[in-house]
């Protein structure tokens, strides 16, 4: 082998391993997105999802590990909401059985309660199993999950409502502990989470859950 | 004795109810339905259709039912993003026109379940009106909506 061969053959050897790189690795988000009828990519490898430190309605610790190795589709919502939060989980046991039809794996449902002041694990267990059995719920201190909201893009504010009077504060606002009821409202996009536990993309209101799952396909077919 | 017969009846035909009922004006309520939560939710709504059949608006003003510790008439309403669900003075109810009160719309928020909602459980509703007319009606508590699939 002469020294030129000798001097090339790492070169090509990198020069290919960088190009199957580009090729396979850098998949075409923009070719993925442009087909979607229900949902936007949100994955940037630039902003990975923030360190979990929830607990499920079974009071055991829930972590970004849980996330791993299969499809979830994480929701904020609360218990309390009569209306948003119950349609979005209507919509979801919709999806599933879609899903189901079309013979695909059903990414893990799981409901993270902006109220942690209400929503404690066994109310929140009784709220999602009613919908699904297979339905996951979480909760966490106030803090951290208006923390872990951020990266999501879901925001809520908090409505007072001491019989007569409405008046809305910001989430991180302590609740008057003499207060007859409060609502929240908030955002209700649903976010598909991949199997390496990253937010992969975002679901807005309204949901078409036929939609949804045509979309899933997509993505499940892509990844 | 004669007269003071003719003054009632007299009465009765010029009083604002007779003459909602000698004109057949009425408020007709279909496909109602209570939302079936969970056993521990504090919370629900009810939602159906409302046909004012009256030649003017009427307003729904409140709503009575058994077991609930306050309803209130309410519409959720979306900026694009977040949904916020209002609390209402009154539905309006436009003349000879229907209005579907349906999930992320107008709804009718049953706070403070004093009593279980469970579904199939078929509860008395009275809706009352800005013009005095009342409906009473009995309502099914469902975990969705299904008769009115075929019209979306």
């Amino acid at each position: 082998m002469s020294l030129k061969i000798k001097f090339l053959l790492p070169v090509v050897f990198a020069a290919s391993l960088i190009s199957a790189f580009f090729l396979l690795g850098n998949k075409d988000y923009l070719k993925l997105e442009r087909s979607l009828k229900a949902s936007f990519i949100l994955f940037d490898e630039n902003k990975p999802l923030p360190k979990l430190e929830l607990t499920d309605f079974n009071n055991q610790s829930f972590s970004n590990n849980n996330l791993k190795g299969h499809w979830s589709i994480v929701f904020f919502g609360f218990t309390f909401c009569p209306d948003v939060c119950p349609t979005g989980l209507m919509d979801m046991v919709k999806l599933k059985k879609i899903l189901q039809t079309k013979k695909l794996q059903n990414p893990e449902i799981i409901f993270i309660t902006l109220d942690p002041n209400r929503d404690t694990p066994e109310v929140l267990k009784d709220y999602v199993t009613y919908f699904d059995k297979d339905f996951k719920a979480l909760t966490g201190t106030k803090e951290h999950i208006n923390q872990i909201i951020k990266p999501f893009g879901t925001f809520y504010e908090v409505v007072l409502n001491d019989g007569e009077n409405q008046k809305t504060v910001s989430a991180d606002d302590p609740i008057p502990s003499d207060i007859k009821t409060y609502t929240l409202n908030h955002t209700a996009w649903m976010y598909l989470i991949s199997p390496d536990g990253e937010i992969f993309a975002g679901l807005p209101t309204p949901h078409n859950p036929s939609l949804m799952a045509e979309d899933i396909e997509k993505i499940f077919a892509f990844y | 004795m004669k007269f003071s017969r003719f003054f009632v009846l007299f009465i009765f035909f010029i009083s604002p109810i007779s003459m909602i009922y000698a004109n057949n004006y009425s408020i007709d309520i279909e496909d109602a339905w209570i939302r079936a939560m969970p056993s521990k939710a504090m919370s629900t709504a009810a939602f159906m259709k409302i046909t004012n059949k009256f030649p003017n608006e009427v307003k729904l003003i409140s709503v009575d039912i058994d077991g609930v510790q306050s309803v209130e008439l309410h519409k959720t309403m979306s900026d694009g993003k977040v949904m916020r669900m209002v609390k209402q003075s009154h539905i309006p109810l436009p003349a000879n026109s229907s209005l579907v009160l349906k999930p992320g719309s107008w709804h009718i928020m049953m706070i403070g379940l004093e009593k279980q909602f469970p579904e199939g459980s078929v509860h008395q509703v009275q809706l009352n009106f800005d013009n005095g007319f009342k409906q009473n009606i009995k309502i099914k508590v469902k975990k969705q909506q299904t008769q009115m699939m075929h019209h979306m």
